[in-house]
């Protein structure tokens, strides 16, 4: 990127309304591949690519965030006023803007195209979603519209390479301007300004066609079922339920596969080495240590498929919409919902989609309770606790009985975060109720390169994590629980001695009320780093705790051996509440420019998690004892 | 297998991983700081081992973003946008006041 800013290669904006497809456009035109789904405010930040053009011309392509209009309301939209009036630090005014406009929607997206041509720059209207029109029998005159609005006009389809040559012709005819754009000058439009613009997009409107009111839509005869005040809810825990059911009867094959792939590899390399410390890294360290988390890919995949799945059909809206009223009773607005939801992927993009939220009281609220949704990093903890303390039964209806414990577990995260949200709401003064203002796009068939693209994202970035973070992580808590080697004479595994051993010890003093031995408590520590840290962490600590030759045998029979009930289920309720991530730590800290909310965060998380441990703990230990 | 290189493969998967947990957990000055140092490193060698490029690239590294342990989604944007404070205060168009009567009129119109 910082090479491509060298060459003097003009810069060009796409601009749009929310959802109008300016990301599909971005990824077509650059050949990124960022993040699409099919509701608005997925893109909060600048994105840059570049397009080599037919002619050999390299351009800059800025994918901002959405936008209603220059005057901004959320922190996303301030992204792209700023970004266009040549504002923002560190970054040049484009020289040329593309108006990404959905022609299904061409009533509110042309107010923003009469907002852009004051901007004074060069500008070029992407029709986009052309082929939505065409099928919904919205015919709109191009040329026409391109002769009122005194700019080219260009169809495209954005999900399509052959639907924006026209454009990419458009834009093989840019130039870098001799000098850079200068910043504008822009002031908030006034109340005759919006009337003028209205009166415009009306007669606009009358001249191209476009303005086709329909009457009753495939999308509204389903949202009458799917928005029910009584069916709809029911219709969205159901779905949840499913996915959380398939999480695990799917993967049980492939993850069944892994493991004995993973088995296999260990066996081979203890027999291939000779006894060495290079060996203990390899067998004891890594390979116990990875392999364990390795097993969990399927079931991340399979999350993750329900996710897209949901997204691209526009289906979170309308979950968002759904829970207003849940929101609403804790004092957070349905639109915290989209934030939340891209929290069960993971806390940071969820953290940094709460800029799509206008309130600042709300953004904060939503910020402090989005890493209590169970990220997909917490899955392999769960998964492997529940895997070996809950048996494999089949509840009526086929349901099994390990999805179930599955979902309750993400339903107490839920549970927990509406109810701090309630409190930190309660206690701040001036927290008022904001009404939702939310569109709902039309339902589509998911987009199969979409999906395919979005998975293999996820497969990426988890086995990066596995390939990079992890495996270091892996290999220092290796060291710290090999050295210094046990004095001569000592019966215990050599990790009783270790520098790891002996912190776990101490440790173990702080974690004995909440049932954790001294194996949990060391592998909390790298796990703090990032949660599915810790369970690569307990299979190296429990395969350095071996004595004998059961060394290679998998964490799961090791675990449920070594722990009694009330220990599991209070370390699932740690990692339904505890703040192990630093990274998320990071983002508040970046996003709400403080020290202060972070600590915050941790001290209530950490506070939370303890407590609620405890309690689990002491309930299970007096329900098994009785 | 000789204890020397067996002792050294170990050290040096050790100091790797060290380094790399701190690059990437550690805080960003840090992370900075070390790039530039190997950066430095690199550029100072004999040109004979090739490692320019590498000195290059570390030092633009060291200018660029923090990829950070979540994988490196590219979600995490390159500035803060202070959740304390919002746009929509400064701008009159913060709260817009429409007239209740107006409310559905192009609705029973078309």
């Amino acid at each position: 990127m910082d090479a491509l800013s060298a060459i003097p290669s003009p810069l060009i904006a796409l601009v749009g309304n929310p959802n109008c497809g300016k990301t599909a456009l971005f990824n077509i035109l650059t050949g990124s591949r960022q993040k699409v789904a099919n509701y608005a405010g997925v893109t909060v930040e600048r994105k840059e690519g570049s397009l080599l053009t037919p002619s050999g011309k390299r351009v800059r392509i800025l994918d901002l965030p959405g936008a209603y209009s220059l005057d901004p309301l959320t922190p996303d939209e301030q992204v792209t006023a700023d970004v266009l009036l040549g504002r923002r630090a560190g970054e040049t005014r484009p020289d040329f803007i593309v108006s990404v406009t959905d022609a299904t929607n061409l009533r509110q997206n042309l107010r923003l195209v009469l907002s852009l041509k004051r901007l004074g720059l060069p500008m070029v209207v992407a029709l986009n979603m052309t082929d939505i029109a065409r099928r919904k029998g919205i015919v709109i005159d191009a040329q026409r519209l391109s002769l009122e609005l005194g700019v080219p006009v260009v169809e495209t389809v954005g999900v399509k390479t052959k639907g924006v040559q026209a454009l990419i012709k458009v834009l093989d005819g840019t130039a870098a301007p001799a000098h850079a754009p200068t910043p504008a000058s822009w002031s908030p439009l006034s109340g005759p300004d919006i009337e003028h613009d209205q009166a415009e997009v009306r007669r606009i409107l009358g001249l191209v066609g476009g303005d086709r009111i329909d009457g009753v839509t495939l999308s509204d005869r389903v949202d009458s079922v799917v928005l029910h005040p009584v069916l709809g809810p029911v219709i969205l825990a159901v779905i949840l339920f499913l996915v959380f059911q398939a999480v695990f009867s799917w993967a049980q094959w492939p993850m069944n596969e892994i493991k004995l792939g993973v088995a296999a590899f260990g066996d081979w390399l203890g027999a291939a080495l000779p006894a060495s410390l290079l060996k203990g890294l390899l067998v004891d360290g890594i390979l116990a240590g990875v392999g364990s988390v390795l097993v969990f890919l399927p079931q991340i995949i399979i999350l993750f498929f329900f996710i897209l799945v949901l997204e691209d059909t526009g289906y979170l809206p309308r979950a968002a919409f759904l829970l207003d009223r849940v929101m609403g009773a804790v004092g957070l607005s349905g639109r915290a919902f989209i934030p939340l939801l891209s929290s069960f992927a993971c806390a940071i993009p969820g953290i940094m989609a709460t800029r799509t939220i206008q309130n600042p009281r709300d953004r904060l609220a939503t910020i402090m309770i989005a890493p209590l949704m169970t990220c997909s990093a917490r899955l392999p903890v769960y998964a492997l606790i529940i895997g070996a303390f809950i048996p494999q039964r089949t509840l009526w209806g086929g349901l099994q009985l390990q999805g179930v414990v599955l979902f309750a577990l993400y339903i107490l995260g839920v549970v927990g975060a509406m109810a701090v949200a309630f409190v930190i709401k309660r206690s701040t003064a001036g927290s008022g109720f904001h009404a939702l203002m939310l569109e709902l796009p039309a339902y589509h068939w998911p987009n199969l390169r979409n999906l395919v693209l979005g998975l293999w994202q996820r497969v990426e970035i988890f086995m990066s994590r596995v390939g990079t973070i992890i495996l270091a992580l892996m290999v220092i808590l290796w060291a710290l629980s090999s050295f210094p080697a046990p004095p001569p004479g000592a019966a215990g595994p050599p990790i009783q001695y270790s520098i790891a051993g002996h912190l776990g010890a101490w440790l173990a003093v702080v974690f004995a009320p909440i049932g954790f031995n001294w194996q949990i408590s060391i592998a909390l520590v790298p796990g703090l780093a990032a949660r599915e840290v810790a369970v690569g962490a307990l299979g190296t600590v429990y395969a350095l705790s071996a004595t004998g030759n059961d060394v290679s045998g998998a964490l799961t029979p090791l675990i449920a051996q070594s722990w009694s009930l009330p220990t599991a289920l209070s370390l699932l309720a740690w990692y339904v509440f505890a703040p192990q991530c630093l990274s998320t730590l990071a983002t508040v800290k970046r996003e709400t420019n403080s020290w202060r909310y972070p600590i915050i965060m941790a001290a209530y998380m950490f506070g939370l998690a303890y407590a609620g441990s405890w309690i689990v703990f002491r309930a299970a230990t007096a329900l098994t004892s009785g | 297998m000789n204890e020397f290189l067996d002792g050294f493969v170990v050290g040096l998967a050790l100091l790797l991983s060290v380094g790399y947990a701190l690059l990437s957990l550690g805080p960003r000055s840090l992370r900075r700081r070390l790039l530039e140092a190997l950066s430095w490193a690199a550029a100072r060698v004999p040109a004979v081992l090739g490692l320019r490029a590498a000195a290059q690239r570390l030092s633009i590294a060291a200018a660029g973003k923090n990829q950070g342990a979540c994988g490196g989604c590219d979600d995490c944007g390159t500035s803060a946008a202070d959740a304390t404070k919002s746009p929509a205060k400064d701008s009159p168009a913060a709260e817009v006041r429409v007239p209740v009567a107006k409310i559905g009129r192009r609705a029973r119109g078309a």
